[in-house]
């Protein structure tokens, strides 16, 4: 097989391949390091979504950001998790892995909240899952056609609440400069992965790029608003 | 309205607590300091805890049970030092500030646990063997030794040398340097290099957004080393018999390689994937606008 399987690899992770594309599927992630990163980073992603709040939150940001989600971004509707019911499927084209990965992210977004409230060190390890019982947003990719709009939506939207709670959290003027000046070189990176993907929009480097740079946006903001809790 | 008149003893206290609090007040604005020394003994096991707002720390060890606390604080600040139950804090009753510094040196024993929070100053210990948990946010951190560090600064260098176990390092806005560490790696910056020499693990990440990266170090036939950046350079030194299947990717960089390699194009200029020996460990390198080198030692 020289093509990357891209299209397969969600049936391959959910388990629903006949044996022969199973086999073939496998025997191109021994020898093809990309397609197998792609298959742990999209289990991480399935783990993360998979594993948190089915409870419902005692304190939940994500329905204000929903609402503003849905009457901004046209295309897939956008669904809490706690309104699903039932054993969760989870289908990711390669194209939408930075939406996966971004919900991921999200899920590290709204524990931003929590850990101002309950401390935490700033700037710790990054974290792929949120904790047990936070509200945890899920992009509703499965049924999306094309490069996942809503995934992005809700990063720039969780994104712009990150910003605005460093705002109101009063953080030290010099700090808040040289996490400002962080910031811009990771939009930058951004604005040229964009660019980049709109050359090649398939680039499974670049999607990949993408999202674990938006990641790392939101891991610094979510440093700097714990930051900014303990030095109060 | 009665005026109820003070006692002549009441008004001399209070003239004379004001007259102290004064002296303190404008001591402390001047920058007077007070000199600290007090040692503390402590149980086998027990963790350090250390926070300051304003001031470097300095943490030495040694092979006693106790902790020194050396140091000076403004006058009208109170140091406390709290020893119980498996924990020993320390802390200033006030927060010092640009002019008067709380400046600490610790001398701890060596298998003493080290947790210190810095908003504004410099970190630096040394000879310990315990976990290490360092922080600043203003100011350098620099480690020598430990087991399962985490060392982390906002905009200030991040260093660790000859630590063993699990090393987490991060640095927003300036660099980070790794040496002589045996143990798993993840090294994350946004606007600094990443260099790491003498590093003996089975895992490494080191990503940073606008910086380079090198590594020079083993490879593990069950390793996995992963290294990113978007704007710089990646150099990769490793042994001339490393067995490891790469993936390198790039935009607009390049990738040179002095092994004798067969490079098979993904995509063609960007995305490379090659095998070396067994092809045991897994290597990726990527990054978007710079180029990447992978050499042998001495090269």
């Amino acid at each position: 097989m020289d093509a990357h399987p891209t299209d397969r690899l969600s049936e391959f992770i959910d388990d629903e391949l006949g044996a022969p594309e199973r086999d073939e599927i496998e025997a191109h992630l021994a020898t093809c390091a990309e397609c197998a990163r792609l298959v742990d980073d999209l289990r991480a992603v399935v783990t993360a979504a998979m594993s948190v709040g089915e409870e419902p939150p005692t304190w939940d940001l994500w329905p204000g950001i929903a609402r503003r989600l849905e009457a901004r971004a046209p295309g897939p509707r956008v669904v809490p998790i706690e309104s699903r019911r039932g054993p969760r499927r989870f289908s990711f084209s390669i194209p939408q892995l930075a939406a996966a990965s971004v919900a991921v992210a999200l899920v590290s977004a709204a524990a931003v909240w929590l850990a101002i409230r309950e401390g935490g060190a700033p700037f710790g390890p990054s974290s792929v899952a949120g904790p047990t019982g936070s509200s945890a947003p899920v992009t509703e990719v499965s049924d999306a056609g094309g490069p996942a709009p809503a995934g992005v939506a809700v990063y720039e939207a969780a994104i712009a609440d990150l910003e605005r709670l460093l705002d109101e959290a009063g953080i030290d003027p010099e700090t808040r400069k040289a996490i400002d000046e962080n910031l811009a070189v990771i939009d930058q990176a951004i604005r040229q992965t964009r660019r980049a993907l709109e050359e090649d929009p398939d680039n499974v480097y670049l999607n990949t790029h993408l999202a674990s740079t938006m990641q790392r946006k939101v891991d610094v903001l979510q440093g700097a608003a714990r930051l900014a809790r303990a030095s109060t | 309205m009665m005026r109820k008149e003070g006692t002549p003893m009441r008004t001399l206290r209070t003239l004379t607590t004001g007259v102290v609090i004064g002296l303190l007040w404008s001591g402390a604005a001047r920058g007077q300091t007070v000199e600290m020394d007090r040692t503390v003994d402590v149980q086998p096991g027990t963790r350090l805890q250390l926070d300051n707002q304003f001031g470097n720390v300095t943490i030495r060890t040694w092979d006693r049970n106790a902790v020194r606390v050396q140091g000076s604080h403004p006058v009208g600040t109170t140091v406390e030092v709290d020893p119980g139950g498996g924990l020993l804090q320390i802390d200033a009753d006030r927060p010092g500030n640009h002019g008067n510094p709380i400046v600490y040196t610790l001398t701890i024993p060596a298998d003493m646990p080290v947790e210190v929070d810095v908003v504004q100053g410099d970190i630096d210990v040394a000879g310990t063997r315990a976990e290490m948990n360092v922080q600043s946010v203003h100011g350098s951190v620099t480690v020598v030794g430990g087991t399962d560090v985490q060392a982390e600064s906002v905009q200030g260098k991040v260093t660790v040398t000859g630590a063993r176990g699990r090393v987490h390092a991060g640095s927003v806005n300036q660099g980070i340097d790794l040496t002589d560490i045996r143990g798993d790696v993840q090294a994350e910056a946004v606007n600094g290099r990443i260099r790491m020499q003498g590093i003996e693990a089975g895992r490494v990440t080191a990503e940073t957004v606008n910086g380079s990266v090198s590594y020079e170090g083993s490879i593990r036939n069950d390793g996995w080393y992963r290294f990113s950046t978007h704007n710089g350079s990646i150099d990769l030194t490793i042994p001339a018999n490393a067995g490891a299947t790469f993936t390198a990717s790039t935009f607009n960089g390049t990738l040179h390689t002095a092994f004798p390699v067969t490079l098979h194009e993904a995509k063609e200029g960007k995305e490379f994937t090659f095998t070396l020996g067994s092809g045991g460990a897994r290597i990726e390198l990527e990054s978007f606008n710079g180029t990447m080198s992978i050499r042998r030692p001495g090269q």
